[in-house]
C-alpha cells in the first residue's frame, strides 16, 4: 500500500523487533505468534490495525513486518519510519512528528507479552504542538525495550500505533519497501562493479570505494560506542565508522558520506551486503553510498539520524 | 627554514621518534616547519602552511584523527605529532592515511609530557632568526660527548662561548650551583622567583637574563650575565640559550635524581673529600655544587639517627624538611642522615631561631611513625666548620637516642657545660693522656669503643646502647666486661667514667 | 613416518611423509568397496619406498565421500530432528528450508521439546524427560535410524542435549546414533541443527566407510592410529569421525592448498589450482586457508560451517580458445585427451596453446605448429592475465605475494603473473591432497557468547584462548605446540554485562607423532 494515497480507514501499525541481531535472535528463533500477539493486545487497547508498517527496513525488520503482515492477513505499506536501519527508538519518526509511540505493545522471546503506557490511547492524532511529548515517548519506550531485551532472551516484539491510515504519509518514510527489494534484486543479480554502476547512478548513488579490509576496530571491545575499518586497494584509503550500521565513510581522510545516506558494505565477489559484525580483517568489499529515502519532515529526519545522533561531531555528509 | 629534521636532530628525539609516512614529500629533511602548536585532540583549530601539530589527549571522536591528517595535506601544514602512549587512536587509520598522503606524523615514544618538552624546545628552535640553534644543538653535544657530562660547568662554558657572556646556574631562592669563570656571586635578586620577560638590571649592574625549570619539586634557574649596555639582539640571543639549555640542564637534574642512590654516594664521597681536604678547593667546590651540596657559605647541619634501619627513610626526610623555610642538603652518611641548612650569608639570630625551630618540627613530624632522633650543630661558615658541625650534630644525636621517645632532639648550642667539656677534650694537652689511656682497646676493634661510648652515653643502660648500636643487650654485656678486663676500670666509678667519657670523645673522629 | 592418503571420487592417492618431507607418494584408483582402492595405493607407495608397517605412526585419511553422498543424496538413512527449545522457535521448524530431495532422503522428521537456555546460560524451560521418552517411542514407531539433537544456545550450555540424548539411547537403544548439535556447529541455531541433521543422516555410512579404512589398514599390518581430516585443516580421531562425518565436507580443497604449502615450503602464498575446466584460487595465510566470509550452503543446506576462501575462473586445461584468443569459460573437460588438438581432436583448446607456445610437451606438437605466432602469444597473455587478475581479487595487501601453482593444468601458466611474485611449481603437486591430509594438524576451537564484565575483558579472552587450547589438546595436540591460529571478538550490542561472541581457534602438532 502506497502511504502517499492510503485513504483506507483504521490505523497503520509499526511492527519490528529491537535486541541483538547475530546472537540472540538468531539461536532463540521466533515463535512466529509473536507479532500476532502483539497486534491482537493493541486491538484490546483499541488501535484498529489495518495495515502494517516495518519499524525499520533495513536488516531483519524489514522483512520481518512483511512476514507479520502476510500472517494477520493485511496489507504492508511501503514505507517505514526510519529509512534505513536505526539503533534508537527516539531516532524513529514518531518521535519528531508528533505522533506518540505509546501504548506500546512489546512480546518478548517466551510469548509474553507486555503493554507500556497503560492509557488506552485509540487514536494519535498528529500535532504539532505535541512534538516534545513524543520525543520524550520515544526515550522512555527506547529505555524500557532496553530492559526488557535484558531482561529476557535478548530481543523483544515492539510495536505500536502510528497514527490514522489517512494521515500517516505525515509520519512515515515513504517508499522504502519497494526501493529495498529492488535493491536487493539488482545485487543479487550484479556480476561486476560495472554492472551495478547503472542502477548508482539512476539513482544518484555512487562506488565510494573498493578493497580489502586493513585494519578493523570493533565497536564496544574498547568500551567506546564506535569502531571503524579501513579498506584500501591502490586507491584511496577509505574509512568507514560503524556501529550497528554503518555511520560516515571518508576517502583519504575527507567525510565523503555519512548516515542518513545508505551506505552498503558488499562482499567484493558476491556482491551480497554485509552487516557491520560481519567484516573481518582482509575481506573483499566494495563501500556503495544511495541518498536517503525522505520523510515530509525532511530537515528533522537528517538532525535525528545524522552523524550527532549517534554521537559522532561532524555535520552530515549525502550523496 | 627550519626542517623537521632539524628539529628531531639531537639524538634525544632522533632517537624516539618514528615518522610514518616517511619518504617523498614526507622526508623530514623535506618538510618544512614554521611553527609548532600545541593541539588538543577533538579541536578544530584553522591550520596554516607550516603548522607542525603536537596532538594531545584522546577523543571519542576517532575520525578526527583521519580528519586531522587530511587537514594537514589540505593546508600544507608540515605534519602531526603524537607521543606513543596514544598510538592506540593515533596509530590506527589515521597512520595509515598519513602514509598514503604522504603526511609527515610523528609517533613519539614517551609520554605526554616529552611531548610538551619538544614543542618548548622546538619553539625555541623556530624562534632562532639568527643564531641557528643548531648550532647550540651542536655545542651541547659536543660538550655532552657520548656521556653524560659529570658536571654542568663544560655545557656552561659552551654557552657561554656562543654568546660570548658568562653563564650560571642556581637554585631558584637558592645558592648558585655552577657558573662560568667570571662569575663569582649572582646577586640574590638574579636568583629570587620571577615572572619571565625582560632581563633583569640587578645591584651590580650587570644584566641578567634568566629561565626557570622544575625537576621534581625542585626549582633552578639558568641565567646568563651581560654587561649593562648589552645589545638588544645580544639579549635575546643569551636568551634562546638560556631557553634551549634550561631543557638540557633540566634532563641533566632529572638524571641526577633519577640516580638518586649513586648521587648520595657521590655525595658522600665528595664530602669525605672536602673534609680530608685531598683535593684542590675549587673543583671540589665545582662538584660538589654539581651534586647539589654547597660547600660555600654558611651551614646550620644537623644528623637525624634512627633507632633501625627504616627503609626509604631519605624520601620521609626529604618531605619534612619542606617545613624548613630555606635551601636544605641531606645525604645518608655514618648509619644515619647528615645534612644541613644553607645560608649565602651570616643568619641572624632570629633567623636562626626560626630555622631551629623548623628544623625541631621536622622531628615531631618524623617521630611521630618512626624512633629517631635528631642532632643540631651550630652555625657557621666554611667547609671546616661544615665538618665540625656535623659531628657536633652527630654527637648531639647520639646524645638526644639516650632520652625519652618524642624527646630526641639535642641541639648543641644547648648542650652547655657538655659542650663546654667535649670542647675542651679537643685541645693540645688532653689528647695524647686520653689515646693512652684507651690503647689497651685498639686491639679488641672499633666496635669496643662505640658500645662504651654507647654504653657511657645512655648512663650505663646496657638496653638503650644495645638499640644505639643496633645490636643484642647480651653483646654489650660481654664486651664491657671485656673492655673492663682490658682497661682495668672501675666503671661504678663517676669519676673514671668521665675520663673514659671524655678520652672517647677526644678519640672519636681521630685515626688511631 | 606418517601415511597421507586421499581417497577420492577417482583416484586414492598416498604419500609416505616424515616430517615435512614426501619420501614417496602414488596414485591408485577409487574402488567401489574403498579398501581395495587403498590397499592398492599402499602397494604402490610400498613398491616405490619399502617400509615397516610398523614404523608408521599415524594415518590420515582425506576424503570427500560424505559430502559427495550427502549432495547427491545417497546411502543417507532416516533421521529425526529433535529440537530443545519450546516456546521458543516454533515458526521455524528443523529442515523448514532444506530441498525436498533431501528431506525424502532422510525421511525429514523432526520434533520440538522443551527446553533450551538464553543467551546467558539461563534456562528457557526446564528439559520433560517424559516428553522426550514420549517422542522417543514416536520415532521408535516410525522406524528412525538417527537422531540429530539441537537445543538453543547449546554453544553456551550443553546440558539439555546431552541428557536428552542419554533418554533418546535408553528408549531408542544402542543402534540409532545421535548427533549433538553442540559438537559441530557454533551459534546460529538453524545452521548448527541443519549441520547435526546431515551428520545424522550420514552416520550408517560413517560406520562402514571409516570401519573400512580401518580393516584396510589392519589388514596392511599397520597399527598407528587412524586421523580424517577435517574441514579445517586439522585432524580428528576415527572414532570422533565415525560420530561427526560431517566434519570431512570441505577437507578436499583445504588439504590442497596445505599441501601446496608444503611443497612450496611457503606459508603465506597464494594457491592456483588448475583443473581441466577451471582454476580455484586460495590464499594461504599462516599455513591455513583464509576462510570464506558468507554462510555456506551444502547441497542446497545452509550451514555456519566455515570454509575455505575459494575463487574459481573458468579456464583450465581443456578450455576453449576462440579466433579472438580468448580463453574459456567453456571447455571439452575430461575429454581432453581426445577432444584437443594436440591429442589428434579438432578442438583448439588451452593445452594446445600451452603446446604451440613451447610451455608443455604432450601430444604431438606438429599438430599445432599451424597457429599464428602473435595469436598464442596473445592466449598465453590471456590466460596470464585471467589468472592473475583473480590472484589479485584474493590477496589483501600489494605486498608481494608468491603463487604456487597445482594441478595439472599448471603448464598453462607463465614463471611470472603481472604484478605478482614468483610462480612455484612444487614437485608432486598431483598428490598435494594426500600430502595436505598427513601434515595435518590437532585443532580445538570455540564459539561462545561470553559475558564480559567491566574490567574483566583481559581475564575473558585469556579464559577463551586457553579454551581453544584446552580443546586441541583433549584432541590429542602437544601442549606445547598449541597457538592461537585465529581470533576474533564481536561485541553483541543491547545485552547485558557486554555479551561478546569470542571465536578462537587453537592448532597444535599431533602429539607423540
Amino acid at each position: 500500500m502506497d502511504p502517499l494515497t492510503a485513504t483506507a480507514h483504521g490505523q497503520a501499525v509499526a511492527l519490528g523487533i529491537a535486541g541483538a541481531a547475530d546472537g540472540p535472535l538468531s539461536e532463540q528463533l521466533p515463535s512466529g505468534a509473536e507479532f500476532p500477539a502483539a497486534v491482537e493486545r493493541l486491538a484490546s487497547l483499541g488501535v484498529d490495525a489495518q495495515a502494517v508498517v516495518p519499524l525499520e527496513v533495513g536488516g531483519f525488520n524489514g522483512l520481518a513486518a512483511v512476514a507479520a503482515a502476510a500472517q494477520l492477513s493485511l496489507p504492508v505499506l511501503d514505507a517505514d519510519l526510519s529509512g534505513r536501519a536505526l539503533p534508537w527508538l527516539d531516532q524513529f519518526s514518531p518521535a519528531y512528528s508528533g505522533v506518540s509511540m505509546l501504548p506500546a505493545v512489546l512480546v518478548d522471546a517466551h510469548g509474553r507479552t507486555m503493554v507500556v503506557g497503560g492509557a488506552t490511547h485509540a487514536a494519535a492524532v498528529p500535532d504539532t504542538t505535541a512534538e516534545a511529548g513524543s520525543a520524550a515517548d520515544g526515550r522512555y519506550l527506547e529505555e524500557i525495550v532496553r530492559a526488557v531485551v535484558r531482561a529476557t532472551g535478548g530481543w523483544v516484539v515492539v510495536s505500536f500505533s502510528v497514527g490514522t491510515l489517512s494521515e500517516v504519509a505525515d509520519v512515515v518514510v515513504p517508499h522504502v519497501l519497494l526501493r529495498a527489494s529492488r535493491w536487493g534484486r539488482v545485487l543479487a543479480a550484479a556480476q561486476s562493479l560495472s554492472g551495478l554502476q547503472p542502477y548508482l547512478d539512476a539513482e544518484g548513488g555512487r562506488v565510494l570505494g573498493d578493497g580489502h579490509v586493513s585494519a578493523i576496530h570493533r565497536p564496544g571491545v574498547d568500551g567506546g560506542r564506535t569502531g571503524w575499518f579501513t579498506v584500501s586497494a591502490s586507491g584511496p584509503l577509505l574509512r568507514v565508522d560503524m556501529q550497528n550500521e554503518f555511520l560516515a565513510v571518508a576517502i583519504d581522510g575527507s567525510m565523503a558520506c555519512t548516515t542518513p545516506a545508505v551506505i552498503g558494505v558488499l562482499d567484493a565477489r558476491t556482491f551480497l551486503p554485509l552487516r557491520a559484525d560481519q567484516i573481518r580483517l582482509a575481506a573483499d568489499v566494495v563501500v556503495i553510498a544511495l541518498p536517503p529515502s525522505l520523510p515530509r519532515r525532511r530537515d528533522a529526519y537528517v538532525e535525528r539520524t545524522g552523524p550527532a545522533s549517534f554521537g559522532l561531531d561532524f555535520e552530515a555528509v549525502l550523496p | 627554514m627550519t626542517t623537521l629534521a632539524e628539529l628531531l636532530h639531537p639524538p634525544f628525539w632522533r632517537e624516539r621518534a618514528q615518522v610514518l609516512g616517511a619518504g617523498g614529500s614526507a622526508a623530514p629533511a623535506r618538510v618544512t616547519v614554521s611553527r609548532v602548536r600545541l593541539v588538543i585532540a577533538g579541536g578544530r583549530e584553522d591550520l596554516e602552511g607550516g603548522d607542525l601539530l603536537v596532538v594531545f589527549g584522546t577523543t571519542d571522536q576517532h575520525w578526527w584523527w583521519d580528519a586531522l591528517v587530511r587537514r594537514v595535506r589540505d593546508s600544507g601544514a608540515a605534519g602531526v605529532m603524537v607521543c606513543s602512549a596514544h598510538e592506540a587512536q593515533a596509530g590506527g587509520s589515521a597512520a595509515a592515511l598519513a602514509r598514503r598522503l604522504g603526511v609527515a606524523m610523528v609517533m613519539l615514544e614517551g609520554s605526554q609530557q616529552d611531548l610538551l618538552e619538544f614543542a618548548a624546545q622546538a619553539r625555541v628552535h623556530l624562534q632562532a632568526p639568527r643564531l641557528r640553534d643548531a648550532d647550540i644543538l651542536t655545542a651541547l653535544q659536543a660538550a655532552q660527548g657520548e656521556q653524560r657530562p659529570e658536571s654542568m660547568r663544560p655545557v656552561l662554558d659552551q654557552f657561554s662561548a656562543l654568546i660570548g657572556a658568562d653563564v650560571w646556574l642556581g637554585v631558584e631562592n637558592g645558592p648558585l650551583l655552577a657558573h662560568t669563570e667570571g662569575v663569582v656571586t649572582v646577586p640574590q635578586e638574579a636568583l629570587a622567583r620571577f615572572d619571565p620577560g625582560a632581563a633583569l638590571t640587578a645591584k651590580d649592574e650587570y644584566l641578567y637574563v634568566r629561565q626557570p625549570f622544575r625537576v621534581g619539586k625542585q626549582r633552578y634557574l639558568l641565567g646568563a650575565r651581560l654587561p649593562a649596555d648589552s645589545p638588544a639582539e645580544a639579549v635575546r640571543q643569551a636568551g634562546r640559550v638560556v631557553a634551549l639549555g634550561s631543557v638540557y640542564a633540566a634532563r641533566w637534574y632529572a638524571e641526577l635524581q633519577l640516580a638518586g642512590q649513586v648521587l648520595g654516594s657521590a655525595r658522600n664521597a665528595v664530602l669525605d673529600q672536602a673534609f680530608a681536604g685531598t683535593a684542590p678547593a675549587s673543583s671540589l667546590e665545582q662538584r660538589a655544587a654539581d651534586l647539589g651540596l654547597p660547600l660555600t657559605g654558611w651551614h646550620l647541619a644537623f644528623f637525624l639517627a634512627p633507632a633501625d634501619p627504616v627503609p626509604g627513610l631519605g624520601d620521609v626526610l626529604e618531605d619534612a624538611l619542606q617545613i624548613v623555610r630555606a635551601t636544605t642538603v641531606l645525604l645518608p652518611r655514618d648509619g644515619g642522615w647528615a645534612g644541613w641548612v644553607q645560608f649565602s650569608s651570616a643568619p641572624s639570630a632570629a633567623r636562626l631561631q626560626e630555622v631551629v625551630r623548623d628544623l625541631r618540627a621536622v622531628y615531631r613530624k618524623t617521630a611521630r611513625g618512626i624512633e629517631i632522633s635528631m642532632g643540631v650543630g651550630r652555625a657557621g661558615e666554611g667547609v671546616d666548620h661544615l665538618r665540625q658541625a656535623l659531628a657536633e650534630a652527630r654527637d648531639a644525636a647520639q646524645l638526644a637516642a639516650t632520652k625519652a621517645a618524642g624527646r630526641r632532639f639535642v641541639r648543641a648550642d644547648g648542650l652547655g657545660a657538655t659542650r663546654l667539656l667535649l670542647s675542651w677534650t679537643e685541645s693540645a694537652p688532653f689528647l695524647p693522656r686520653a689515646m693512652g689511656l684507651l690503647e689497651p682497646l685498639d686491639d679488641l676493634g672499633a666496635e669496643y669503643r662505640r658500645t662504651l661510648l654507647a654504653y657511657l652515653d645512655s648512663s650505663l643502660s646496657t638496653a638503650q646502647a644495645a638499640k644505639v648500636l643496633g645490636t643484642h643487650r647480651n653483646t654489650v654485656r660481654m664486651r664491657i666486661d671485656r673492655i673492663r678486663e682490658v682497661l682495668g676500670v672501675d666503671l661504678a666509678s663517676r669519676d673514671e667514667r668521665l675520663a673514659l667519657h671524655l678520652a672517647l670523645r677526644a678519640t672519636e673522629h681521630r685515626p688511631s | 613416518m606418517r601415511i597421507g592418503i586421499d581417497v577420492g571420487g577417482t583416484n586414492t592417492d598416498s604419500v609416505l611423509m616424515e616430517g615435512d618431507t614426501v619420501l614417496a607418494g602414488t596414485k591408485a584408483p577409487t574402488t567401489d568397496d574403498i579398501s581395495t582402492g587403498i590397499v592398492n595405493s599402499l602397494d604402490g607407495l610400498k613398491a616405490e619406498r619399502d617400509f615397516d608397517p610398523g614404523d608408521i605412526e599415524a594415518v590420515m585419511i582425506g576424503t570427500t565421500h560424505f559430502v559427495n553422498a550427502f549432495v547427491e543424496a545417497r546411502r543417507l538413512v532416516k533421521v529425526a530432528a529433535l529440537r530443545l527449545g519450546l516456546p521458543a522457535t516454533a515458526s521455524l521448524p528443523p529442515m523448514v528450508d532444506w530441498p525436498q530431495r533431501l528431506v525424502e532422503a532422510t525421511g525429514g522428521r523432526s520434533y520440538l521439546a522443551h527446553g533450551g537456555h538464553e543467551f546467558d546460560g539461563r534456562e528457557i524451560s526446564p528439559l520433560d524427560p517424559d516428553e522426550i521418552k514420549r517422542i522417543a517411542a514416536d520415532m521408535r514407531t516410525n522406524g528412525v535410524e538417527a537422531v540429530a539433537v539441537s537445543s538453543v544456545f547449546s554453544p553456551v550450555n550443553d546440558e539439555f542435549e546431552v541428557r536428552a540424548a542419554e533418554i533418546l539411547a535408553e528408549e531408542l537403544g544402542p543402534a540409532v546414533s545421535i548427533s549433538l548439535s553442540s559438537r559441530i556447529g557454533r551459534t546460529g541455531l538453524l545452521g548448527r541443527e541443519n549441520a547435526a541433521i546431515a551428520n545424522a543422516a550420514l552416520s550408517a555410512m560413517a560406520q562402514t566407510v571409516v570401519g573400512g579404512f580401518e580393516r584396510s589398514l589392519a589388514d596392511y599390518g599397520i597399527t598407528a592410529p587412524l586421523f580424517l581430516s577435517q574441514n579445517d585443516g586439522t585432524l580428528m580421531g576415527a572414532d570422533y569421525a565415525r560420530q561427526y562425518p560431517i566434519s570431512t565436507f570441505s577437507s578436499g580443497p583445504t588439504n590442497s592448498m596445505r599441501g601446496a604449502a608444503v611443497l612450496s615450503g611457503l606459508e603465506d602464498c597464494a594457491v592456483v589450482d588448475v583443473g581441466g575446466t577451471t582454476s580455484d584460487i586460495g590464499i594461504l595465510v599462516n599455513k591455513f586457508p583464509r576462510e570464506a566470509n558468507t554462510e555456506v550452503e551444502i547441497g542446497g543446506v545452509r550451514t555456519n560451517f566455515r570454509m575455505p576462501d575459494v575463487y574459481s575462473i573458468g579456464i583450465g586445461g581443456g578450455s576453449l580458445v576462440s579466433a579472438e584468443a580468448a580463453v574459456g569459460p567453456r571447455s571439452v573437460g575430461y575429454r581432453l585427451t581426445t577432444e584437443a588438438l594436440v591429442f589428434g581432436g579438432a578442438t583448439l583448446t588451452a593445452s594446445d596453446i600451452a603446446v604451440a607456445a613451447g610451455m608443455a610437451e604432450m601430444g604431438d606438437p606438429s599438430r599445432v605448429a599451424h597457429l599464428d605466432k602473435d595469436f598464442v602469444t596473445a592466449a598465453v597473455q590471456r590466460i596470464a592475465d585471467d589468472v592473475a587478475e583473480g590472484v589479485d581479487r584474493m590477496r589483501t595487501s600489494s605486498d608481494p605475494l608468491p603463487v604456487v601453482a597445482v594441478g595439472g593444468g599448471s603448464i598453462l601458466l607463465p614463471d611470472r603473473l603481472p604484478g605478482l611474485g614468483e610462480m612455484v611449481r612444487p614437485d608432486n603437486f598431483a598428490v598435494a591432497n594426500a600430502i595436505g591430509a598427513a601434515i595435518a594438524q590437532i585443532g580445538g576451537e570455540i564459539d561462545q557468547v561470553f559475558t564480559v564484565a567491566p574490567g574483566t575483558r583481559d581475564d575473558v579472552v585469556a579464559e577463551a584462548r586457553e579454551a581453544a587450547v584446552d580443546r586441541a589438546v583433549e584432541a590429542g595436540a602437544d601442549r606445547d605446540t598449541v597457538r592461537i591460529v585465529d581470533f576474533d571478538e564481536v561485541p553483541l550490542p543491547y545485552l547485558p554485562g557486554n555479551a561478546t561472541r569470542i571465536r578462537c581457534k587453537a592448532v597444535g602438532d599431533l602429539k607423540g607423532v
